[in-house]
C-alpha cells in the first residue's frame, strides 16, 4: 500500500471516528479526531499537489475545520469546558 | 438461414420458419447485448481506475472503447426493436391474415432486418460458405510477418469526453462518500415558545417535558447538552412517524427503545421539531 493510500485510509478512519464521537456528544474527543483527519488529509494534499481529487480533500478539510470551530464554540458556552479548551484545546490548522 | 427459394413450403410454414429463425437471432442479440453491457462496465471501471491514478491517456483509450461499445449497444438495441416489430407482425399475420400479399410485404421487412443483422453481426448474416470465403480471402491477403506495432489511437470526441467526465464524477462521488461529512450544526432551538398544545408527552423516568417552566430550567442548565448537533431529517422523520403511530403520545424512553436512538438524541430532535413548528407540546 502506498503512502497516499495509507494516509487516505487513516483520514477516513479518523473522520468516521470523529463523526461517531460527535453524534455521541463527546465534543472534545470528536474535535481531536477531526483534527487528526484534517492533518492526514493535509499531508495527503502535500505529498501529491497535482492530484485532481485534491479539491475533494481540501473541501473536506475545510468542513472538518469548521466543525472543530463549532465544537469549540459549544465548549465555550460552559465555564468548565472553557477551562478545558484553554488547557488542552484543539489548535486550528491552516 | 431461410431458404426463400423453396417453393414447396406453404406460407404458414414459411411464417413459422421465419419466426423461429428471428426468435433465435433475437436471443443471440439479447445475449450479445448482455455481454456488451458487461464489457462496458468492465472498461468503464478500468477507465475510472486509470483516471484515479492520474493516467489520463490510458483513461482516454478506455473511454474511447466504452464509447464504441455504447454505439454498438445502441445499434443492437434498435436492431432488436426492428426484429421485435417483425416478429410481432409475423405473429399477427400468422394469426389473422396469412395471405401471400401480406407475406410479400413482410419479406421486405425481414430482408431489412436480416440486412441490419448482417451489418451488426456478420456471423449470423450471410451463409457460412460466404463467410469462409471471406476469411480465406482475408488470410491470403494478410502477411503475419510484417505486423507493425500497434499504436494506441487516442481520439477525443464528445462521447469520449462525456465518458471521462462521467468517470471523474463517479470517482468524486465515491471519494465524497468515503470521507464522510460531519453532522451539521443547527441553530439552537428556542425553548420558551412551547405554549400551544399539540402532542401529549410523557416519559417513564424524569418528566423532561412536563411543563414549559421545567423545560426552561432544563434549557438553562443543559443548554449545550441539548443543543441539537445536527438537523438530521431522518431522525426527525422517525420521531414524527413515532408520534403519528402513537396518536400524538410521546414517551421518550419507549421512543428511544423503539427507534434505537439515544434518549438525548430523541430530546434534541424533539427540540428541533418544536423550533421548526412541526410539533407543539402539551402536559402529559
Amino acid at each position: 500500500m502506498g503512502v497516499a493510500e495509507e494516509l487516505e485510509g487513516m483520514a477516513i478512519r479518523y473522520a468516521h471516528q470523529a463523526i461517531e464521537l460527535d453524534k455521541q456528544g463527546k465534543k472534545d474527543e470528536a474535535a481531536t479526531a477531526y483534527q487528526k483527519a484534517v492533518e492526514n488529509l493535509l499531508k495527503l494534499v502535500q505529498i501529491q499537489p497535482d492530484y485532481h481529487l485534491n479539491k475533494i480533500y481540501i473541501q473536506r478539510i475545510n468542513v472538518y475545520k469548521t466543525r472543530i470551530k463549532n465544537l469549540q464554540g459549544l465548549w465555550l458556552e460552559r465555564p468548565q469546558d472553557r477551562e478545558d479548551a484553554v488547557e488542552g484545546g484543539v489548535d486550528d490548522v491552516e | 438461414m431461410l431458404r426463400r427459394s423453396d417453393r414447396t413450403v406453404s406460407p404458414n410454414q414459411l411464417i413459422l420458419q421465419t419466426l423461429t429463425e428471428l426468435t433465435k437471432q433475437y436471443s443471440k442479440l439479447e445475449s450479445i447485448t448482455v455481454n456488451l453491457r458487461e464489457r462496458d462496465r468492465y472498461l468503464f471501471g478500468i477507465c475510472k481506475l486509470s483516471l484515479e491514478k492520474g493516467m489520463k491517456e490510458r483513461a482516454t483509450i478506455y473511454a474511447n472503447e466504452v464509447a464504441e461499445v455504447r454505439k454498438t449497444l445502441s445499434v443492437l438495441c434498435s436492431t432488436k426493436l426492428t426484429m421485435e416489430k417483425a416478429i410481432v407482425r409475423l405473429e399477427t399475420v400468422k394469426e389473422v391474415c396469412p395471405t401471400l400479399d401480406e407475406l410479400r410485404g413482410l419479406y421486405g421487412d425481414v430482408k431489412n432486418v436480416l440486412k441490419l443483422l448482417t451489418d451488426v453481426m456478420p456471423t449470423i448474416g450471410p451463409e457460412v460458405d460466404a463467410l469462409n470465403n471471406l476469411v480465406t480471402e482475408i488470410l491470403s491477403t494478410t502477411q503475419v510477418g510484417s505486423v507493425s506495432p500497434i499504436e494506441p489511437i487516442v481520439v477525443k470526441d464528445a462521447a469520449t469526453e462525456a465518458i471521462l467526465q462521467e468517470a471523474a464524477g463517479t470517482i468524486e462521488e465515491e471519494l465524497m462518500r468515503k470521507i464522510p461529512e460531519p453532522p451539521m450544526t443547527a441553530a439552537a432551538p428556542s425553548f420558551h415558545k412551547i405554549s400551544k398544545p399539540m402532542i401529549s408527552l410523557t416519559t417513564n423516568g424524569a418528566e423532561v417535558y412536563k411543563d414549559t417552566a421545567e423545560v426552561g430550567s432544563l434549557t438553562n442548565n443543559q443548554h449545550s447538552e441539548l443543543a441539537p448537533k445536527n438537523s438530521n431529517s431522518l431522525s426527525e422523520e422517525l420521531i414524527l412517524d413515532y408520534i403519528y403511530r402513537h396518536k400524538g403520545e410521546m414517551d421518550i424512553a419507549q421512543c428511544s427503545g423503539e427507534l434505537g436512538m439515544p434518549q438525548n438524541e430523541v430530546m434534541n430532535t424533539l427540540d428541533l421539531l418544536i423550533t421548526k413548528g412541526k410539533i407543539k407540546i402539551e402536559q402529559g
